[in-house]
């Protein structure tokens, strides 16, 4: 039984990994050209580029192989350096360029809460003699009644 | 938390945020230099990873602010304006997973299988919960407009947009951006294609066929120019022909590439007379199908024609409706429409 739950699991996990076409278009997309036109090496559209044909080539050599696609990137970082791969990795401080937008959003949250819980715990306006605003049950009856001529 | 002044606020976040992963993309390559003493890449793999969270969650804003009360929204309130247009996107959402690939880019939707189906799922679903939403406040606005005046309910509607038009322009704009995220959720599923192609070859991309009926070149004193003419089939059904083209302009010494483009609401398809084989003189030629553009121009065009309602002055005197005597007051108030 668990032997079957874990070909199950392998069957998904791998599904529609294996097949050479995806598989050169995913890491293809993942990888600059070169020649400096500063584009994805697999939409690379400049006229006579010298290298993007021989890459490309290269690439999909590699995925005919057989090789992984960590194997592939580590190949066309060696022959090509870092700047190859058109986004940083997992690993090392390039981790960093994906930690640091997350972080700066559950900051910015963390302000926004305080900004909020200030504005609530300000106090009331001062109002005109002989006013008095209206609060608690009063207010919510007065909402009912907008709400009820304004809906249906 | 739960008031429009907060949804203002999380807007406004989301948006600086989106800005500081530009600037943190932009400089990471040299923070890498100077840390690791090697640069990297930060191109569109990053972005895509990054900013397309932070644009869903805008989009979540863009459907749940309008129906937020300033100060407080009660929860009441929250389930009486979000239900059925949730039900209707949750609706969609299933709709476009369960329906065949065969029926164009946006069905049959797997999730599951890879992530950039699963945005394109979120997308188009929440772009629906902003249309509904906007849809809903229409209605509701000329709704009670009818019943008090009688009208028909589409002159109640224009009636409720001209008493104040930069709200509902407002509102029209946000439902332009809608349709422009489901044009930018095709991207997901672009295809292209280069081929070699002689006379009589076949290339098929999607559910496209291109023959290569010939390929030619002209001289003249402006440029020099080769094309392809193409006959394109689609299930078997002749759609008719195409003719990608390139030139070479003498004066300038410029290549210019003259894509043939077929566009409808569901793809793009283009060619590119990319150039020719040295060796055998056969034309290499480039198709790119792409989804759903056209939603992306449409988008634009109705933004366009929300802010043109949004400048144009409020109707000049607003309806009065007697209210009934209110609580603890002598005499009723005119109830007048404002924002």
């Amino acid at each position: 039984m668990l032997q079957a739950l874990l070909l199950c699991a392998a069957v998904f996990a791998f599904l529609g990994a294996g097949d050479p076409a995806t598989r050169f278009t995913e890491i293809g997309h993942q990888m600059m050209c070169i020649c400096g036109c500063n584009q994805i090496l697999l939409e690379c559209n400049h006229v006579g580029c010298p290298d993007s044909d021989g890459m490309r080539n290269e690439l999909m050599a590699a995925v005919s192989r057989g090789d992984s696609d960590s194997l592939v990137e580590q190949s066309f970082v060696q022959k090509y350096g870092p700047t190859v791969l058109a986004a940083p990795t997992m690993q090392g401080f390039d981790r960093a360029a994906y930690i640091i937008p997350p972080v700066a959003l559950i900051l910015g949250f963390g302000l926004i809460v305080m900004v909020v819980r200030s504005w609530k715990n300000r106090p009331a306006p001062a109002i005109a003699d002989g006013l008095r605003p209206a609060s608690g049950t009063e207010l919510e009856q007065f909402r009912d009644q907008a709400r009820k001529e304004t809906d249906l | 938390m739960v008031s429009r002044e907060s949804s203002f606020l999380f807007n406004n976040l989301l948006f600086v945020l989106l800005c500081f992963t530009v600037l943190w993309g932009t400089w990471f390559p040299k923070i890498s230099e100077l840390v690791q003493g090697n640069q990297v890449t930060v191109g569109a793999p990053f972005y895509n990873r990054v900013a397309i969270p932070v644009a869903l969650l805008l989009l979540i804003l863009t459907a749940v602010g309008p129906l937020l009360a300033w100060r407080k929204t009660s929860l009441e309130s929250l389930k009486r304006n979000f239900m059925w247009p949730t039900i209707g996107a949750i609706a969609v959402a299933i709709f476009l997973m369960l329906t065949p690939q065969s029926w164009g880019s946006a069905f049959g939707l797997k999730p599951w299988r890879d992530i950039s189906n699963l945005y394109s799922l979120m997308a188009i679903a929440l772009a629906v919960l902003v249309t509904l939403t906007v849809a809903s406040e229409f209605y509701r606005g000329g709704r009670v407009i009818s019943k008090h005046t009688g009208q028909g309910m589409f002159a109640s509607m224009v009636q409720l947009t001209h008493r104040n038009t930069r709200r509902y322009g407002g509102y029209i704009v946000h439902f332009g951006v809608a349709v422009v995220i489901i044009g930018f959720a095709g991207s997901a599923f672009n295809q292209d294609k280069e081929m070699e192609m002689k006379t009589g070859d076949q290339m098929t991309i999607g559910p496209y066929t291109a023959i290569c009926r010939s390929s030619t070149e002209d001289d003249n004193p402006n440029y020099f120019s080769q094309w392809a003419v193409l006959d394109i089939y689609k299930g078997g059904k002749p759609l008719g022909t195409m003719t990608p083209e390139r030139r070479f302009y003498h004066a300038s010494r410029q290549t210019s590439t003259l894509p043939f483009i077929r566009s409808t609401l569901n793809e793009d398809l283009y060619f590119v007379f990319e150039g020719v084989n040295q060796d055998n003189g056969r034309p290499i030629l480039r198709a790119h199908l792409n989804a759903l553009v056209m939603w992306i121009w449409l988008g634009v065009w109705i933004m366009l024609g929300g802010t043109i309602l949004a400048l144009v002055p409020n109707a000049p005197a607003p309806v009065r409706i007697p209210a009934p005597v209110r609580l603890g007051q002598p005499h009723p108030a005119p109830v007048a429409t404002g924002d």
